[in-house]
């Protein structure tokens, strides 16, 4: 069994009935006082990159990352590396990376043997990808929703078992690629399917990064109607330049979980040479310049991007790091 | 307790069981967050295209008279109500608005679209309204040390300076616009006070600007300076009388331009294809793209009369014109996106080479790049994918192994790569095309 570090605070905390999320007001909206970043770019950033990167490269990042301040980093993906070579070393890295107190590494776990091989390498907690879109399903995982849903919740019966945190993921929350427009009350019902089920947190990612400011707040004021608004995370993409306008509304209608990838790591399948995930930096630097706190360095997160940046011989697609290195 | 908070904060939904936090959290204050994140947002957003000038003003290529002329009227096709066109400044300071005249003079107005053109002083203004000009702008600067570099003057003297044209243009029945630089932050000064902005704001308005531009120079602006920047301004200018001029060179402009439209704004200035790097961080962006902008409108509902597939098209133009790539996400991404549906049906060992694409806007093409066959001259348009080499390849022809980056053109890199993405774009002998491959289409 595996004990959970953080259960001291869930006792303490149950004995004051009071706010968990504290808002700030900047003119007129409200937004959090601090925002929590998931940081995905050793898992969804690389795994979108084409150039294979050596283990010791992504444990170094992590490695990094560990040390900015960061409190969720996801590490790596426990799926076949058939189909996902970048995560062939998934055991490698998981015991490779030097486990910084106070911050949790999530693994991606698609079905129960991944799951399994997850916790036997190490993992403390877990993370499972639904979708709002059939269609997606079908050509990403060959099954249907409801198919796949009955792989998580034997996932997540057992992590229940061995108190393993779940967290949830829902692709194609403003958008599908097949499908086009996805309505609001599709992703709730899978959103809360998966809540409901033992997720911690669902994550809502814009997988295609087409959604505006206008789809995402439909978006979530449907979703938080099934679930509460503090269980929800945005997963933005940047391929339409909107991630952070849609981050910002997700701020405004309460959340507080942000996920994000240094350098911007990970291009769009879908968009081939587009960009994907939106900057770690570039968040960063909007949530510090609204006082939002973090608890995350800046310079640090530039410092780790540049590393992997270097390894992979690509530019970043922070426009941060950009501006930074070559400010006068 | 505050400190046990945050603490709280930070791990509580670390736990698998969570969810109980829900219980504890202020339902009361989400749900205020939830009307605000509604907030109401203008119907109708005008953008002020100033591509032509801001934009192609910091690019360091020089643009022919020609293209710009041709920019300017696909920009007008587009259905841009505004679209600032040149500058009347000296050609030693600004060698690219050296042709201000001959632009003014080439470009075809739309009626019912306005061209305003810079003039920083009397003499241009007077230059400016002989070639044409219906409408100008006028600059003034929030903090000193920036007025003094860029233009050798306090604010305060500069804006005497600008009172010649002012007067002028009354006399003429021309409208003039006015810019506010440094908005939020100044390369020199840092973090610059908002009520300094209001104050030159102020000043411009009522020396008889009819619309007051508030730009982020160096785009270091985030939501929470903007809209403290914004609140101070509205105190002394209408709101209806402002614009904001996003600079997205830390990734900011959207967000930026997201909450101005919450506090009333309605007017964007925004560069075709965002044109226009930042002379103070060098090699990053500068304007914000139109095409990005009008996206995020279109998205939130917001009528702008624009055609983004139009806009798009300029923007290649101008891009290919350049020999740049687009900083515009939209155009990136609109592109790939069709032609990942062509490109699962090519064959994996075909040989390419390519010719110079000239007509490809006609058809919609998205792929506008290649090189004169001869020469090797620099790729019109970079595009990042890897493909296989072919086997035989004839004379004359160039086969590519992997993309040349764009920075060295003539150097041709020999990897091979496991990607297989390809087609054929067209096979050419010598400078003339002669087959294309129209595998992507709008």
């Amino acid at each position: 069994i595996l004990h959970y570090p953080d259960k001291w605070y869930f006792s303490f905390c149950s004995h004051f009935c009071c706010s968990l999320i504290i808002f700030q007001n900047i003119t007129g909206h409200e937004y959090p006082e601090f925002v929590k970043i998931v940081e995905v770019g050793p898992r969804d950033g690389l795994q979108n990159e084409k150039e294979i990167v050596p283990t010791g490269v992504k444990i170094q990042l992590i490695d990094m990352l560990s040390g900015t301040g960061l409190s969720v980093i996801e590490a790596t993906s426990f799926v076949s590396s058939k189909w996902v070579p970048q995560m062939a070393d998934h055991t490698d890295v998981l015991r490779g990376i030097q486990r910084a107190p106070h911050v949790r590494y999530p693994v991606l776990t698609p079905n129960l043997q991944g799951f399994q091989d997850a916790v036997a390498a190490g993992a403390t907690e877990v993370a499972v990808f639904g979708s709002a879109s059939e269609t997606f399903s079908k050509k990403n995982i060959n099954c249907s929703i409801d198919e796949s849903m009955l792989r998580f919740e034997e996932v997540i019966n057992t992590a229940k078992e061995r108190q393993i945190p779940v967290r949830g993921y829902v692709s194609c929350a403003l958008g599908c690629p097949h499908e086009g427009d996805i309505k609001p009350s599709t992703v709730a019902k899978v959103a809360k399917r998966l809540y409901e089920m033992g997720c911690y947190e669902i994550s809502l990612a814009d997988t295609i990064g087409v959604g505006t400011p206008g789809s995402m707040l439909k978006m979530l004021q449907g979703v938080k109607k099934e679930v509460p608004i503090n269980a929800l995370a945005v997963h933005c993409h940047d391929t339409y330049g909107q991630a952070l306008p849609n981050i910002l509304t997700a701020l405004q209608m309460g959340v507080c979980v942000v996920d994000s990838a240094v350098a911007g790591l990970g291009g769009c399948p879908y968009a081939q040479g587009s960009s994907g995930n939106v900057s770690t930096e570039d968040v960063l630097y909007m949530l510090h310049g609204m006082g939002i706190e973090t608890g995350v360095n800046l310079p640090k997160v530039i410092e780790a991007g540049y590393f992997i940046c270097n390894a992979l011989c690509r530019n970043t697609n922070s426009k941060v790091a950009q501006a930074k290195s070559r400010t006068l | 307790m505050a400190a046990v908070m945050r603490l709280v904060n930070r791990s509580t939904l670390s736990s698998v069981m969570g969810q109980h936090y829900a219980a504890f959290s202020s339902s009361a204050k989400l749900t205020a967050a939830g009307v605000n994140a509604g907030h109401t947002l203008p119907d109708k957003v005008k953008i002020v295209e100033v591509g032509p000038r801001d934009g192609l003003q910091n690019e360091k290529t020089i643009v022919p008279t020609e293209a710009k002329i041709n920019l300017i009227d696909m920009l007008s096709e587009s259905g841009l109500p505004v679209i600032e066109a040149t500058s009347f400044v000296s050609p030693k300071w600004v060698p690219q608005m050296a042709d201000q005249v001959e632009v003014m003079k080439g470009i075809s107005r739309k009626p019912g679209v306005s061209y305003p053109v810079l003039t920083p002083n009397l003499k241009g203004f007077q230059a400016a309204v002989k070639a044409g000009a219906a409408e100008v702008a006028i600059f003034g600067a929030a903090s000193e040390l920036f007025s003094k570099k860029n233009i050798n003057c306090s604010v305060d003297e500069s804006l005497q300076r600008f009172d010649e044209v002012m007067k002028a243009a009354k006399e003429a029945g021309v409208p003039v616009r006015g810019y506010v630089s440094c908005v939020v932050g100044c390369p020199y000064e840092g973090k610059v006070a908002p009520e300094k902005v209001a104050h030159v704001a102020k000043r411009l308005y009522s020396m008889g600007c009819y619309e007051i531009s508030l730009g982020d120079t160096i785009g270091v602006g985030t939501p929470g300076s903007i809209t403290a920047m914004l609140e101070a301004v509205s105190k002394e200018v209408p709101v209806s009388a402002l614009a904001v001029h996003c600079h997205d060179t830390y990734g900011q402009a959207l967000a930026n331009i997201l909450v101005a439209l919450q506090m009333g704004i309605s007017v964007i200035d925004s560069s075709v294809a965002g044109l226009g790097g930042c002379p103070y961080a060098q090699g990053a962006s500068g304007n914000v793209a139109t095409e990005d902008v009008v996206y995020m409108l279109h998205g939130l509902g917001i009528q702008t009369g624009v055609d983004l597939s139009k806009l798009m098209d300029a923007g290649a133009f101008i891009c290919r014109t350049l020999n740049r790539k687009t900083s515009s996400k939209v155009a990136q991404a609109t592109c790939k996106l069709k032609i990942i549906c062509g490109l699962q049906f090519r064959p994996i060992n075909t040989t390419f080479v390519f010719g110079t694409c000239e007509t490809s806007l006609k058809d919609n093409n998205c792929i506008r790049w290649g090189w004169k066959v001869k020469n090797v001259s620099p790729w019109l348009q970079m595009k990042n994918w890897s493909r296989q080499s072919a086997t035989a390849t004839p004379a004359e022809m160039h086969t590519v192994t992997q993309p040349l980056s764009a920075t060295s053109p003539n150097k041709t890199a020999q990897h091979n790569r496991t990607n297989t993405s390809l087609f054929t774009v067209a096979t050419v002998k010598g400078r003339k095309r002669i087959r294309t491959e129209e595998a992507w289409k709008r």
